[in-house]
C-alpha cells in the first residue's frame, strides 16, 4: 500500500469504495486499489439504516466483482479489468469488519476529461481513436453479455501507450446476475443518459434496450469531445435557449422540441468538426446522428431500422466506423 | 378611404408565427420544472466543483457552469469564476460554450436569441438553414414548420402547405404544429372555408386534452359560425388546475367570448377573468376587444404577455392616443405580416387620424405582398397615394381592383376613391358625381359611418380645389360627422378650419 488517494475527480466507483494508490513490492508498478468501504455504514447511527447501507454496499461490491470476474481472462483490450482482487486482514479492526475487500486496477495516466483539457485545441486524432477504443470496449462487454450503462468521460481512462479503456462496471447489467440498480429507469449518470429515460417510470425493458444505452452514451462522448458537453446536456441547453414548453411527462409531445434542439447541436458539431477536419464531417455527423438521435426509433443503422430491427444495431458497426475515421485522422487525411 | 371596421366577432384564432416566436411567449414560471432540473444532484455538483478547483480548464469550467445551471447553484462563487473563465475565452456565440458564457448569470440563464432563428430572420436564410440541417436530420417536424413559415413569407403557399403537411405527418398530435397548421390553412383557404383547418384539429387526439388545440377548434368554429361539439369540454378544461394559467388563457378567453355572445354574463366574466390571470398576447387582445362590450375592465399582470402589439393598438386607439396607436399598429403589422388586419388598422390610423400617408403606404405595400387580392388594402393604398399627391400610382393601384368581385359596400368605397382621384386631376364634376354616387350607396346600405367618412373627404377635396360648392358640402360633412364618431379626424379638422377661415388651406402631410 502506498497511500490513500484523495477523492480525485478522475477516480470513479464511488458507490462502495475508497480509492488507494498501491505499489507492487515485486515490480514497483503503481496500481489503483478500490476497497469496499464499511465506514459509510459505521457512521450511520440508526441500526436499520445501517443494515440497509451494509446490504447495499456488499451487494454493489459483489455485483461489480461478479461482472469483473466474467470479464477476467477474456482478452478484453478496452475494458479496465483488475490486476488482482481479494481480501486482506486489517490488524486494527475487529471481526466482522477486519477484512478489506478490494480490486487493484492498473493506474491510468489520465481520464478522458483530463485529456480534453481545452476545446480550443482538440487533438482530433486522439479524440477519434479514443472513441474507437470506447466503442471497442462496449462491444467487448456486449459480447460477454454485459451492458455498462454508465459510459461517460470520467469512466473512460487513458493509459499511456495503450489508448483508452472503459472503466467502472458499478452500474453494469448482466441478465444472469441481477443487481439492485436494475430496477432504476436510469441506471447511470442522468447527464449522459438517453433523454427518453428521463420520462420512464420503469427500467429498460430488456438487455437490448440496456445495450442501446451504451451506444447512446458512446455518441454522447463524441459530442463531449468536440463541444465540451454531453449530447443530453447540449440538447437540453438548446431546448432552454428557445424556451420550448416541455411537458416533462409526455415524451412524444416533447420529442419535436428535442429533435429541433438536436438539429441545432448537430449544426454546431458540424461547424466545429469542419474547422478541424472538413473531410471527416460527413462520417462523424452520421455516427453522431445514428447514436444520439432523441427519437429512439431513429437511432442505429438505417438499414436495420427499415427491416424493423430498431435499436438492434450492434456496437461493431461503430467500432468499424470510428476506426475508419480515426485512421484517416491519424494519417492526416483531414 | 375605408373606415376602420372593428371586428364584430373577434375570436382567439392561433397566430401564424415562427414556432420559436411562439415559444418565446411562454413565461418563465409556466413550466413547473425546468427541463434541466434533476439532472445533477449534490454529489455530482460537488465532484464537478472539485474538478474545476483542481484543474482550471475549459472543459471543467463548462461542466461546472452547466451543472450549476442544472442544480440551481448559479450563486456559488466558484461557478462565477467558471463563467468568467468561459467568457475570457471569447467562444463562438453560437456554440454551446458560447451560449453558456453569454447567457449565464447568478440569476439564471437568459441566452441571447440566435442571430439566425428569430422572428425577423430573412426567410431565404431560414430556408437555406433548414435545408442544410435536414440533410443530416431529415425527420425533424419543426424544421418543416420553419420551411412552411419561411415559404409563406415569400408567398410560396404551395411549398408552404407541402412542408406543413410533412410536419403534420411527422408529429400529427403536436399542439404547436396542429395550431400552426390550422391557422395557415385558414389563411390560404378559398372563400374563407374553415373546413380543412377544423378537420385537422378535430381529427387529432390532442383536441380532447390540450387546452391550446381545444381553444383553436372552438374559436375557429365560432368565427365561422360552425358548431363545435367540444364546447362542453372546453368549459370544464378552461378552469383546470392541471395547467399553468398561461396555457389556459386562450381557452378561457374563447369560452368567455362564447358565453358573452350567448348572454351568460356571469360565466363570461368568470372565464374572461381566468383568461386574464396570465394571458397570451392573443388573449390579451381579446380581453381588450371584449372589455367595452361586456362592460368589464380586467386586471392583467403588467409583465405577462410579450409583444402585445394588437392589445396595445386597441387600447391606445380606444383612448384616442392615435400617434402611439399607430406605432403599436406598425409593430403589430411587422409581427403578423401575413394578416391584413394590422395593416388596415395602421393605414387607417395613419391616413385618417394623422395624415401620415408615407407610413400608410409603407405598411400597405408590405401587406399587399402577402394579400395581393385584398380590396381593402389596395383601396387604402390608392387613397394614401392620391392624398400624398401620387395620383398616377394611385390610379394604377385602384385599377388593379377592377378584376375583383366586390360587394355593394366595397363598390361604394371604390367609387369614393375614384372620386378622390378625379378631384386630384381637377375633374371636379366627375369627382363630385362619383362621391355622391358613393354616398348614395352607403345611405342605401344604411352605413352611416362610411357615408360620413365619404362626405368628409369629399368636402376636403372640394375645399382644396376651391369649388363654389365647397362651403355647402363642407357644412353638410360637418353636420354628418358630428352625428357619428369621426368628429376629430384630420379631414374634418381641415374642413372646420377652412370654413371657419373662409379660405382653402393646404392639406398637411
Amino acid at each position: 500500500m502506498q497511500d490513500q488517494l484523495p477523492r480525485h475527480p478522475e477516480h470513479t466507483g464511488g458507490r462502495f469504495s475508497i480509492p488507494y494508490a498501491v505499489r507492487s513490492t515485486e515490480t514497483g508498478d503503481i496500481g489503483f486499489l478500490k476497497a469496499l468501504n464499511f465506514r459509510a455504514a459505521a457512521d450511520e447511527e440508526d441500526p436499520d439504516a445501517r443494515l440497509l447501507i451494509l446490504e447495499s454496499l456488499i451487494s454493489a461490491y459483489r455485483h461489480e466483482r461478479g461482472l469483473l470476474e466474467k470479464c477476467h481472462g477474456q482478452h478484453m483490450k478496452r475494458v479496465a479489468t483488475p490486476l488482482v482482487s481479494g481480501t486482506i486482514k486489517i490488524a486494527i479492526a475487529t471481526p466482522p469488519l477486519d477484512s478489506a475487500y478490494y480490486f487493484i486496477f492498473p493506474m491510468a495516466d489520465a481520464g478522458m476529461r483530463s485529456r480534453a483539457l481545452d476545446l480550443m485545441v482538440i487533438d482530433i486524432a486522439w479524440a477519434l481513436r479514443s472513441l474507437h477504443h470506447v466503442a471497442t470496449g462496449i462491444h467487448e462487454l456486449h459480447q460477454r453479455g454485459i451492458a455498462h450503462q454508465d459510459i461517460k468521460p470520467s469512466n473512460v481512462l487513458h493509459f499511456e501507450g495503450q489508448g483508452v479503456k472503459v472503466a467502472d462496471l458499478g452500474h453494469g447489467h448482466d441478465p444472469d446476475s441481477p443487481a439492485s440498480h436494475d430496477s432504476r429507469p436510469i441506471p447511470g449518470d442522468r447527464r449522459h443518459a438517453p433523454l427518453e429515460l428521463g420520462y420512464a417510470t420503469a427500467p429498460p425493458i430488456d438487455f437490448e434496450a440496456r445495450k442501446a444505452i451504451d451506444l447512446y452514451c458512446l455518441g454522447s462522448l463524441l459530442f463531449f469531445q468536440f463541444l465540451g458537453v454531453s449530447a443530453t446536456q447540449g440538447i437540453l441547453l438548446h431546448v432552454v435557449r428557445v424556451n420550448a414548453p416541455l411537458t416533462r411527462s409526455n415524451f412524444q409531445a416533447d420529442l419535436p422540441f428535442l429533435q429541433s434542439a438536436f438539429g441545432d447541436l448537430l449544426e454546431e458539431l458540424e461547424r466545429t468538426v469542419r474547422s478541424y477536419a472538413p473531410a471527416l464531417v460527413r462520417l462523424i455527423l452520421l455516427v453522431a446522428r445514428e447514436l444520439c438521435h432523441p427519437d429512439p426509433e431513429q437511432r442505429g443503422d438505417p438499414k436495420r431500422r427499415r427491416l424493423g430491427s430498431v435499436g438492434r444495431t450492434p456496437a461493431m458497426r461503430y467500432v468499424s466506423k470510428l476506426n475508419a475515421v480515426a485512421s484517416r485522422a491519424e494519417l492526416g487525411m483531414l | 378611404m375605408n373606415k376602420y371596421e372593428e371586428q364584430s366577432n373577434r375570436q382567439i384564432i392561433p397566430r401564424w408565427l415562427s414556432w420559436r416566436a411562439v415559444c418565446q411567449q411562454v413565461p418563465p414560471d409556466a413550466s413547473s420544472q425546468s427541463p434541466l432540473a434533476g439532472l445533477v444532484d449534490d454529489v455530482h455538483f460537488a465532484r464537478t466543483r472539485a474538478r474545476w478547483e483542481n484543474e482550471r480548464t475549459q472543459v471543467n469550467a463548462a461542466d461546472l457552469a452547466l451543472s450549476a445551471l442544472l442544480s440551481g447553484r448559479l450563486g456559488d462563487t466558484e461557478v462565477g469564476d467558471a463563467i468568467e473563465y468561459l467568457r475570457s475565452l471569447d467562444p463562438d456565440p453560437e456554440s454551446t460554450i458560447g451560449l453558456l458564457a453569454a447567457g449565464l448569470t447568478v440569476a439564471g440563464f437568459s441566452p441571447p436569441p440566435s442571430a439566425i432563428l428569430d422572428q425577423s430572420t430573412d426567410p431565404r436564410a431560414l430556408i437555406a438553414r433548414a435545408r442544410r440541417v435536414l440533410d443530416s436530420h431529415e425527420r425533424d417536424p419543426l424544421l418543416y414548420l420553419d420551411l412552411a413559415y419561411a415559404h409563406s413569407l415569400l408567398m410560396q403557399n404551395v411549398q408552404a402547405e407541402r412542408n406543413l403537411k410533412i410536419a403534420l405527418s411527422l408529429a400529427p398530435e403536436h399542439p404547436l404544429i396542429l395550431r400552426s397548421a390550422a391557422r395557415f390553412l385558414l389563411h390560404i383557404a378559398e372563400d374563407n372555408d374553415p373546413d380543412q383547418s377544423l378537420r385537422i384539429l378535430r381529427r387529432s387526439g390532442a383536441v380532447r386534452h390540450d387546452p391550446g388545440v381545444l381553444a383553436a377548434e372552438i374559436a375557429i368554429s365560432e368565427a365561422f359560425s360552425r358548431r363545435s361539439k367540444n364546447r362542453k369540454l372546453g368549459r370544464s378544461l378552461a378552469f383546470s388546475k392541471n395547467f399553468h394559467p398561461f396555457f389556459l388563457s386562450e381557452l378561457a378567453g374563447t369560452i368567455g367570448t362564447l358565453e358573452a355572445r350567448h348572454g351568460s354574463r356571469r360565466y363570461a366574466r368568470q372565464a374572461l377573468e381566468a383568461s386574464a390571470v396570465c394571458p397570451t398576447e392573443n388573449s390579451l387582445a381579446q380581453l381588450e376587444w371584449i372589455s367595452p362590450r361586456v362592460g368589464i375592465e380586467f386586471e392583467v399582470p403588467g409583465d405577462c404577455a410579450t409583444e402585445p402589439f394588437e392589445a396595445r393598438t386597441r387600447f391606445l386607439f380606444r383612448n384616442q392616443e392615435y400617434a402611439q396607436a399607430l406605432s403599436a399598429a406598425v409593430a403589430w403589422a411587422e409581427y403578423q405580416p401575413l394578416s391584413s388586419r394590422p395593416a388596415l388598422t395602421a393605414s387607417h390610423l395613419a391616413s385618417v387620424w394623422l395624415d401620415k400617408y408615407e407610413t400608410a403606404i409603407r405598411v400597405l405595400r408590405t401587406a399587399l405582398m402577402y394579400s395581393p387580392d385584398s380590396f381593402a388594402l389596395r383601396n387604402n393604398l390608392a387613397f394614401a397615394l392620391a392624398s400624398s399627391g401620387q395620383v398616377d400610382e394611385a390610379t394604377a393601384e385602384l385599377d388593379k381592383t377592377e378584376r375583383l368581385d366586390l360587394d355593394p359596400s366595397d363598390e361604394a368605397v371604390r367609387l369614393a376613391t375614384r372620386g378622390l382621384l378625379a378631384f386630384r386631376t381637377h375633374n371636379h364634376e366627375e369627382g363630385r358625381r362619383l362621391y355622391e354616387e358613393a354616398e348614395n350607396g352607403f345611405r342605401s346600405l344604411r352605413d352611416r359611418d362610411r357615408n360620413a367618412l365619404a362626405k368628409a373627404f369629399h368636402a376636403r377635396e372640394e375645399l382644396l380645389e376651391g369649388t363654389p360648392e365647397s362651403s355647402r358640402i363642407g357644412l353638410d360633412a360637418l353636420e354628418v360627422a358630428r352625428a357619428t364618431g369621426i368628429g376629430r379626424i384630420k379631414a374634418i379638422e381641415f374642413v372646420e378650419k377652412a370654413i371657419g377661415e373662409g379660405g382653402t388651406p393646404q392639406a398637411e402631410e
